[in-house]
């Protein structure tokens, strides 16, 4: 190994001390040492191309193939520049549609997570768990001091994570869903409508449920609710008036003191860091982000891999690879039914959270040569998408209804920021550019506020749904949620 | 999109790997590396806006990549990076005076392709955990059991391996041509 190559080297893990900085200089002072950095910069970079590149390496013993050259480095290292050169065809999407793969399966529900440590409790007999195991009416669900579980209902209208040392029974399905939870704490989502219902009673109150997220926890002593979405109808055990808890609202129940409600901690000042936690060591490049209201959905670009991740502190509760969402896939978004995926080729995806199934494939309205695609966000029914004529004055959102594919409405704007990377919450952009988070008005284009700072990283930013946004990198392996000073609900 | 802008993006575009390996080179990191190269697009398609007249994008566009590498470098105060203007522009001199070799630097990335098939397993497996997954060298030397200085010996064997093998492989199209 040549001097200046150790010296590169050491450069670039970041040891380089002040005196090998100065010799560093010195050798590159002659015009060999400048190409053979030159060289060492190009192979640096051809050579993480290659393997960033999906279509990079072949093993040995495989049948050779010619290698598609690679359209460029920026490829993996400059996705969204290069999704610059997406444009939009033409005023109108295209859907097309795959076959639907719903929640099939026997019993009512299904556990799809991480399950050691989780035992079901059927007909007087202890049922072993795995991942994909169905839940039938008057199981009882139970996880251990150390375990964790997801449990989806089959209808798709309600979604259960049971967190650590709690026990739930399915009581019944038949108009509503019944539970009982006989201890522990569990994070709610059930989506709006009549055949969501559901009620859950523990052995201090009655939960009355249509349309929420919410956490609810039941200890010797008490019920508490934590309300984060929507609203739900509490009762002491025993009682038969009901006490409306709206988002942001606390109620805590018990034989002793009654019911007593509170609120949720006010927000922190924008730009404060909730919490943060590192990625799986196995993610090759942890890329953008979806959080559905119970976990956080990190998508690996390199290997089209979705990690499941408990967004407390990132225990890895699974993953789904979704190896046919095309090249260097990223998260966009949650619409409350399954998530969705935008690759490289402009082809954008409805993906199930229970099997990695493509459920139906869109192409984004694009007019070739003359509009550049800066980014795309899910929320709710629409896919919202922002792009520019000319990089840089105007840039134009077009928001596309999921059902039809087609454009129900378009924005022109004329104000900086750029936005690159942003979500959509309670009718407000949130961008991220450089190490600063904007809010904007999506009528106007006007930054309502903006923070930042050195929490701020490069990276994707995404809704938490409840006044924080999620900033995953690949820079620091790590997920970032930080508060945006701002709840859905009147403080 | 004016036809001013149009023609310069496709030149832009078309020296993305030039750039990028410039700027990967630097910050060693592929999301800020991203955004680094996004924001060159757009100083530079401003700039082309206001009437700047701007003779060698390329070389314009790698000028502004240097500050925002210094201004990224600044910005990770707590990362070990050495921010220091004197070497980036050492640097930046190293990619001019290649400027007018482009087309050997492509035939040489693609024949890197080629040779990187035909690279050993454990060769492979050193530089996808190095240049894919960005592991420090040290959590390469543990992974493997082996010395830090070991394992950058082969990283640098690996790499003096693939550079003879791009060499052949351009020698023998020529003989081929």
């Amino acid at each position: 190994m040549s001097r200046l190559e150790e010296l590169l080297l050491t450069w670039h893990e970041g040891d380089l001390d002040a005196e090998r900085t100065e010799e560093l200089k010195a050798a590159l002072a002659h015009r060999e040492g400048r190409a053979e950095l030159f060289e060492h910069f190009f192979m640096t970079a051809a050579v993480a191309d290659a393997f960033r590149s999906q279509k990079g390496i072949v093993e040995k013993s495989a049948p050779k193939k010619r290698l598609i050259p690679l359209r460029a480095w920026a490829a993996a290292a400059c996705l969204i520049a290069a999704v610059g050169l997406m444009v939009f065809r033409s005023g109108r999407g295209t859907v097309e549609r795959l076959p639907a793969i719903p929640l099939e399966g026997p019993g009512v529900g299904v556990v799809l997570s991480d399950v050691s440590g989780v035992v079901i409790h059927r007909a007087g007999q202890e049922i072993p768990c795995g991942e994909n195991t169905s839940i039938y009416e008057r199981d009882r669900i139970e996880t251990s001091a150390a375990s964790r579980v997801l449990m989806y209902f089959r209808d798709g209208t309600s979604r259960i994570f049971l967190r650590e040392d709690t026990s739930v029974e399915i009581a019944g399905v038949t108009e509503r869903k019944d539970l009982r939870l006989e201890r522990g704490t569990l994070s709610v989502m059930v989506l709006p409508g009549v055949e969501a219902r559901m009620t859950i009673a523990s052995r201090h109150a009655d939960i009355a449920v249509t349309g929420t997220r919410f956490e609810i926890r039941a200890t010797e002593d008490e019920t508490s609710v934590k309300m984060h979405r929507g609203r739900v109808r509490v009762r002491t055990s025993g009682s038969t008036s009901w006490t409306e808890v709206l988002a942001g609202r606390t109620a805590a129940m018990s034989e002793e003191k009654g019911l007593s409600v509170g609120s949720l901690p006010p927000a922190a000042e924008a730009g404060a860091l909730v919490r943060e936690f590192d990625m799986p060591a196995e993610m090759k490049q942890p890329g953008s982000s979806a959080h559905d209201g119970l976990v956080l959905w990190v998508c690996d670009r390199l290997s089209n891999v979705l990690y499941k991740l408990d967004d407390t502190d990132g225990r890895m509760l699974g993953k789904l690879a979704i190896p046919d969402t095309g090249r260097w896939p990223n998260l966009i978004g949650w619409d409350g039914r399954s998530l969705w995926v935008q690759n490289w080729d402009r082809e954008v995806y409805e993906v199930s959270p229970a099997t990695g199934a493509i459920r139906r494939k869109l192409l984004l309205p694009m007019d070739a040569g003359e509009w550049e695609l800066y980014g795309a966000s899910v929320e709710g029914g629409s896919l919202r998408v922002i792009g520019s004529p000319d990089g840089q004055r105007r840039q134009k959102m077009w928001t596309i209804s999921l059902a039809t594919g087609r454009v129900v409405d378009t924005r022109e704007y004329s104000a900086k920021p750029h936005y690159f990377r942003f979500t959509y919450l309670d009718e407000a952009l949130w961008v991220r550019r450089t190490t600063v988070i904007y809010k904007v008005d999506p009528e106007t284009g006007t930054v309502l506020k903006q923070f930042g700072g050195p929490l701020i990283h490069h990276g994707a930013v995404d809704s938490d749904g409840i006044g924080s946004l999620w900033n995953v990198t690949g820079s620091t392996r790590k997920a970032y949620l930080i508060d945006t000073g701002e709840r859905p609900w009147k403080e | 999109m004016d036809t001013k802008l149009a023609v310069l993006s496709t030149q832009f575009l078309a020296e993305r790997f030039n750039l990028t390996a410039f700027i990967y080179g630097l910050v060693r990191d592929a999301n800020v590396a991203e955004d680094i190269f996004q924001e060159v697009w757009i100083k530079l398609s401003d700039a082309i806006r206001k009437g700047t007249e701007i003779e060698d994008p390329l070389k314009w566009s790698r000028g502004v990549a240097r500050n925002l590498v210094l201004r990224h470098w600044r910005d990770q105060r707590t990362r070990k990076v050495v921010a220091d203007s004197e070497l980036v522009a050492l640097v930046e001199r190293a990619f001019e005076e290649q400027d007018g070799n482009r087309n050997v630097w492509e035939d040489k990335r693609r024949a890197l392709m080629t040779c990187l098939e035909k690279l050993p397993g454990k060769s492979r497996d050193f530089l996808r955990l190095k240049y894919e997954k960005e592991f420090p060298v040290a959590k390469i030397a543990k992974d493997f059991s082996k010395t830090t200085d070991s394992v950058m010996k082969a990283l640098s064997r690996v790499r003096r391996s693939l550079g003879e093998c791009v060499e052949k492989t351009l020698r023998a199209a020529e003989e081929g041509a």
